[in-house]
This record gives structure tokens, sequence and C-alpha cells, in this order.
């Protein structure tokens, strides 16, 4: 008897500690997969494409061109601001210089100064919003004005051309299904458009005379070669006005002299550095930080794990040929051009270089 | 002769617990990485680029119940369709699996092109070498005939190879039939460990992601570098990993890159799936641990992880070995090594089928996943370890004892998928 209690209280022990299993394997409450979005693509549209739908779906019947005031199903009010060019605000969204209204427009609008607006605006023409101005989101079908001091929250399209004014700054996405310009002294997040604008930039740098460049020569300090890709123990200096055919890797860091051209991509594992007026018609990676100097031009990727600095007159990608500049932190200078993408995961700046980086 | 057989166990046992040790500090060190370390997504937010050519290879032998599955979402994917093309090897297949390859090809013929695979060595690395064969673009990603990729997971997996360093991607297997019974669900705690931490530490540390085979790509030229895929090995992911890392190119993880599976949901089942794994990476072990040690071109560290990544299937065998020196020591009366810092190492780092560090693997990848009651299961995992340990143990010795494995046959997964699994996941 005492043999038996005292091995029924030895699986009691053994057991005690395993009840919430027994429980949890009994009672399932969490036993689902982990939750993957099989639908997600990066579509840097997809916000706006989905506020698209919502509002063809919600107001199917209803024409933005007349005044019409109304409550959503979550208790938020929209106005349709039909003919006028501005929303119409009462006296105590004016006070206190917000609007919870969802806006909508069929004509060209334009919003009142430094007020926030806590739901989405659409306009069907063009949109130019308010000077201080804070939105949550902004779709125009057309072009899309942010005036100086704005701030939008979440995200903005445009159909045609956005335009940012100076000191802007744009968190979430900005998209453009034709052009982009961002003014010196914007910040943002992450941009698309086939081609985007940063300050003045126009004009496309001159590519060097390939036929004058000295080919570069295989450094002593080299790892591993297979076919035209060069593994470099340390850093890898090239000389000025060099030229290769290749991928260039090195295990620390990497210098490019200016004037130089590399066909193919280059590799830093620590910095990376361009010379002025480089040509890259590849990718460009570093795994720490990434100084692109005056008139370069690189076909893309643009891949930094720490800091990207892009100075004036640099063109990335090419109209046929869009890319993507990312790094945590990136720097442009007014006077650069990008197709395609720009994305930082903290922070961009639109400003002049304060110097190069190590 | 009694001292003698005494020394030689201490020097066992010592050994034994030193190895566990440098692996407990080792995993411990990955999670602690993972939870407060700087986390390395360097390819992730490449959303818009020139996207090269890429080839999808699908081996299947007998898949008729997921191939239709995995076609399906593969004429969904977002990749430029001008750029991509998904090469499905029918390996000698005796049920419908030819017959619905035929049906999407005929449907897709710009996207799907059947390979109906008749002569040749069979298996999954024979059949990945002929198709190989095939393929013209610069890029290969490879996925087993279970997986279910989303709209942008080709391009996630392909975005890393803009990076001119890198030869080989592997994203993660995440899988889908949890509700089955407690073994998937444990398979499913332990694969969030090995991905979500363990893979991921590996990223951040710039040590070597493993290319796991499958949600996985190679680039061309260092497929070719390292000499093709060979077709005598269990696990051509890790053989290729090693060749390739041994030849300068970096393989990396994409976390983010999700892809669901079907794990096992029988014990003999995983018992065969784990067994594979094990003879598969102690081939690598066997091939390359020396080129491992000898290759002053790899960063120190990197050398010494990618030595224990080799030898973690075979430590199953020397902790059971250890435990043996240990035993013995004990009814020799030569305990006195149980005293003092290597008995304080030893509880620590051996207190539990081997090291218990792989339980806070678990735990903090189901924390990072955002999963809470699902670690209530994590004392079953004991016996999972336990079982997965014999198993491969024995695999172990069978390769020792038996001549070296020649491929020939296909090792492969059942399925138990039936049209309701996949309810609400696509």
């Amino acid at each position: 008897m005492n043999l038996l209690l005292f091995l029924i209280c030895i699986l009691i022990l053994f057991a005690l500690p395993l009840l919430p299993a027994l429980l949890e394997l009994e009672f399932p409450s969490d036993n689902e997969p982990l939750r993957i979005v099989q639908e997600y693509d990066t579509d840097i549209r997809h916000f706006a494409t989905g506020f698209k739908s919502y509002l063809k779906k919600r107001f199917e019947n209803f024409s933005f061109a007349t005044f019409a005031e109304g409550t959503l199903e979550d208790g938020s009010s929209y106005q349709m601001v039909g003919q006028s060019s501005a929303p119409v605000l009462d006296t105590h969204e004016y006070i206190v210089g917000t609007t919870s209204r969802l806006i909508l427009a069929s004509e060209p609008l334009h919003l009142p100064e430094h007020v926030a607006f806590e739901n989405e605006v659409y306009g069907g023409k063009t949109i130019r919003t308010g000077r201080g101005g804070r939105y949550r989101a902004v779709l125009a079908e057309s072009d899309l004005q942010l005036a100086e001091n704005t701030t939008v929250l979440r995200w903005m399209h445009s159909g045609a051309t956005l335009r940012a004014e100076v000191n802007c700054r744009l968190f979430g996405r900005a998209s453009a299904d034709n052009t982009m310009h961002i003014a010196e002294g914007c910040r943002f997040e992450r941009l698309n458009a086939p081609v985007i604008y940063f300050g003045n930039a126009e004009e496309m740098p001159l590519l060097p005379d390939a036929t004058q460049l000295t080919p570069l020569k295989m450094p002593e300090h080299i790892s591993f070669v297979y076919k035209n890709r060069w593994v470099v123990e340390d850093d890898l200096h090239v000389p000025p006005r060099s030229i290769f055919e290749g991928d260039l890797i090195a295990t620390r860091d990497v210098f490019i002299g200016e004037g130089s051209i590399i066909k193919g991509g280059v590799k830093a594992n620590r910095h990376l550095s361009l010379g002025a007026g480089v040509s890259i018609e590849g990718s460009v990676v570093a795994t720490e930080n990434l100084f692109i100097d005056r008139h370069c031009r690189i076909h893309g990727p643009i891949i930094a794990e720490d800091r990207i600095v892009i100075a004036n007159g640099s063109v990335i990608g090419r109209q046929d040929r869009p890319t993507t500049v990312t790094a945590p932190v990136i720097e442009i200078a007014p006077e650069v051009t990008v197709f395609g993408s720009v994305w930082a995961l903290d922070s961009a700046l639109v400003a002049q270089p304060q110097g190069a980086i190590a | 002769m009694h001292y003698a057989i005494a020394l030689l166990l201490k020097i066992i046992l010592v050994a034994v617990v030193l190895l566990i040790v440098v692996y407990t500090i080792r995993h411990y060190y990955f999670t602690l990485n993972r939870l407060f370390g700087r986390q390395r997504y360097p390819y992730l937010n490449v959303d818009t680029a020139d996207w090269p050519s890429v080839t999808v290879l699908v081996p299947a032998h007998n898949e008729e119940a997921v191939i239709a599955d995995s076609l399906l979402a593969f004429t969904r994917v977002s990749y430029p369709r001008d750029r991509i093309k998904v090469i499905i090897v029918n390996d000698r297949s005796n049920d419908n699996t030819g017959v619905i390859i035929d049906d999407f090809a005929a449907r897709f013929p710009d996207l799907i092109i059947p390979f109906h695979r008749q002569e040749g060595i069979g298996g999954k690395a024979p059949a990945l070498k002929d198709a190989t064969e095939r393929v013209e673009s610069d890029i290969i990603i490879v996925f087993d005939a279970d997986y279910i990729p989303g709209r942008g997971l080709i391009k996630q997996l392909v975005a890393p190879f803009f990076d001119p360093e890198v030869g080989l991607v592997m994203g993660r297997v995440v899988p889908v039939n949890l509700k089955s019974n407690l073994l998937t669900r444990l398979l499913d705690l332990e694969r969030s460990g090995g991905y979500q931490v363990d893979q991921q530490a590996r990223m951040n540390l710039g040590l070597v992601p493993q290319y796991g085979g499958t949600v996985g790509g190679v680039r061309m030229a260092a497929l070719n570098d390292a000499g093709g895929w060979l077709d005598d090995t269990l696990a051509e992911d890790t053989d290729l990993t090693y060749r390739a890392i041994l030849r300068g190119w970096k393989s990396v993880y994409q976390n983010r890159s999700e892809c669901f599976e079907e794990a096992p949901e029988t014990w003999p089942a995983r018992i065969r799936q784990i067994q594979r794994w094990a003879k598969g990476h102690n081939q690598s072990l066997a091939r390359y641990a020396a080129g491992c040690l000898d290759n002053d071109r790899m960063p120190r560290w990197q050398r010494f992880d990618g030595l224990l990544l080799l030898g973690v299937y075979a430590m199953s065998l020397v902790t059971i070995i250890g435990w043996i020196a240990a035993i013995l020591l004990y009814y020799m009366g030569e305990d006195n090594i149980i005293m003092g810092p290597l008995s304080i190492m030893a509880v620590a780092s051996y207190g539990s089928v081997g090291n218990f560090a792989a339980f806070f693997e678990i735990g903090a990848a189901t924390y990072l996943d955002g999963g809470r009651r699902r670690l209530l299961l994590l004392p079953f995992n004991q016996a999972n370890f336990f079982i997965s340990m014999m198993a491969v143990c024995h695999a172990t010795l069978a390769q020792i004892i038996h001549p070296p494995h020649k491929s020939g046959t296909w090792s492969k997964t059942p399925r138990f998928r039936t049209s309701d699994s996949l309810t609400g996941m696509l």
C-alpha cells in the first residue's frame, strides 16, 4: 500500500509540470500556422489601389461632382466637395485645425493651410495641399502638389506627377505614375515613380570615354577568381580612369577612382566609395556605408546596410531599367535623378551631403 | 588496465562535454543576437529592378496530392512573365503527377515546362542535375513539390542575387499542417527555432546560413564554379552550400521570404526524414570539414561556425558516447571527475538530451513569431528530440558501418494533404 502510494506520488510529481502541455494538446488554443500574406508582392501602390477599390464599392452610385455629406460605417463622416475647389470645414474644425472627414473631389482640389486631415483625401483630378498641412493619405488621379512643409503620414499617390515642395515630410509610401519631383529639405521613407527628380535634376552626366581608360590590373591580394568575378582580400582601390568588365568584391572597403567604368557589380564588405564621374553597369552593395560622388551613373540596385550618400548630378537607373536604392539612412543631394524606387528603412533626406564618408 | 580504460573514458567525456558546451554557447549566442542584436535584411526592400531571368525547378516524384496547388501558385507570382520559367521535373512518377503537369503546361505554355525524366539515376539530386542542363537563365530557384509560394516570393528570393558576392539564397519554411497532430505541432516549434533564430542569427553575424534545397536559389555561376550538382549525396543542399562558400561565394538567408510546406504527420515519416538529413549532413562533414579548416581565405569565425554546422547531426552519436562514458566511469568508481567545474558545465549545458539551448531558441523564435500558448508544448519536444537523437544516431552508425550512400531512389516525405487542408491559407 505504501509502495502504491509512493508510486502514485511520483507519477503526480512527474505529470504535474506537464499539465499545461496536456491541456494545450487536448484543447488547442494556439495551433494556427504562421500567418503568411500570400498576396504580398511589395507593391508600393497597394494601399492606393485598395483605397480606390473601396471608394468604387462604397460610393458606386455617387457623383463626387455634387456636394454631399454623410457618415461612414465606422462612424466617421465624409464630404463630397462638389464644384468647389476646397472642402467646407465648420468653425470648430477651423479653430482646432483638424478634420476627420473623408474628403472626396471630382474637380481640382485646393486644400487649406495648416489643417490636419485625419482621414484620406481623394481627388478625381489634381490636388494641391495647403502649406503646413498634415494628411493621413492623399490620392490624386492627376497631379499632386504638396506645398511646403506638408506632412503625409501613411501614403500618397499621383496618377500623373507628384511634386513635393521644400521641407515636406513624406512618411510611408509616395508613388506617382509619371514623374516625381522632391525638393530640397524634404524627408521621406519610400518613393517610387518611373523617374524621380531630386531638386532641379534635369541633365544626364556624360559617360567617360572608354577608349581613354586603363584596364584594371588584377590586385596582388586576390582570394578567388571565377571568370570575371574577382574577390579581393582586404581593401580594393581602383585607380582613377580605370575600366573593368566583371564583378568586383572586397572583404573590406572599396574605392573606385573617378572617371572609372565598371561593367558589372561592386560589393564592399564594409564601406564603399565611388569617385566623381564613375559609371557602374550593375549593382553597388556595401555592408556599411556607401558614398556616391558627383555625376556618377549607376544601373543599380544600390544597397547599403548603414547609410547611402548620393552627391549632385548622379543618375541611378535608366528609363528602361528602373532600379532601387535602399539603406536605413539615405541622403540625396539636389540634382540627383533616380529611375525607380528609393526606400529608406529609417529616414531619407534631400540635402547637400556633409562631406564624404570613409 | 583499469587505469588506462578510466583515463580514456575521462578524456572522451571531457571532450564530449566541451563540445556540447561549445554548441550551447553557440545557440545561446544566436538566440541573444536574434533578440537583441542588429538584424540584417539588406535585400528585402529591392522592389524595383531589371529582374534577371530565372528558372524555377520543381523535382516531383508521385506528387499527385500536392503538385496542382504548387503549380497554381506559380501561375500567380508577380515576377515578370517574360523572365521566368518553371521546369517541373517529373521523375518516373507512377501516379497522376505527369497528367497534372501536362495539363498545366498546356494551359500555361509560356511559363510551365514539363520535363518527364525516364532515364538516369533516381532521386532529387540527380533530377536537379539533369534539369539544370536545360536551364538558360542566370538563376535557379528550387521548390519541393508541396510548396506554395506567395505572389512576391520569387522576387524576394531573387533580390539577393543583385549582390555579386551571393551564390545561394534560402527562405523560410513554414509548416501549414499544424492542426494534424502533436507531431506536426512539435515540428512547427522546431522549424521555428531553426529558421527564425538559428538561420537569421547566422545571417546577422555573417556566418554560414545554409541553403536548404527548397524555397531557395542558386546562381548558375556559383553552381558551375562549385562543380555543379553532385548526384551521390542525400543532402545536395548542404553539399552545394559548402562547395560554394569554399569558393568564395556567400549564402544568405531571408527570414521574411516565407513559404508553406507540409511537415511529416507520422513518426515513421519523421524518422526517415531526419535520418536522410543526418546522412546527407554527415557526408558533407566528411567531405568538407578539412576544407573548412584549411581555407584561410575565409574569415576565421565563418570557418569555425561552418565546421560546427557540419557537425550538428554527428553530435547525437557524440552525446550518447558521452553518456556511456559517464555511466561507465561511475560504475568503475571513477566519479571524482563528477565534482568540480566540469560537473557544473556538464549539468548546465548537458541538461536535456544534449544541450538545453535548443529549447531557448524555440522559445525565443515562437515569441518572435507571436505565438504564446503553443510554447506550453515545449516539454513534449524533449521526447521529440530524444526520438530524433536515436534516429540520427542509428543513421550515423549505419553510415559508419555500411558503405557510403549511393543515390538511386527517391527519399521523400509522404503527403497527407486534402482539399480542406489549405482552406483560408491561400
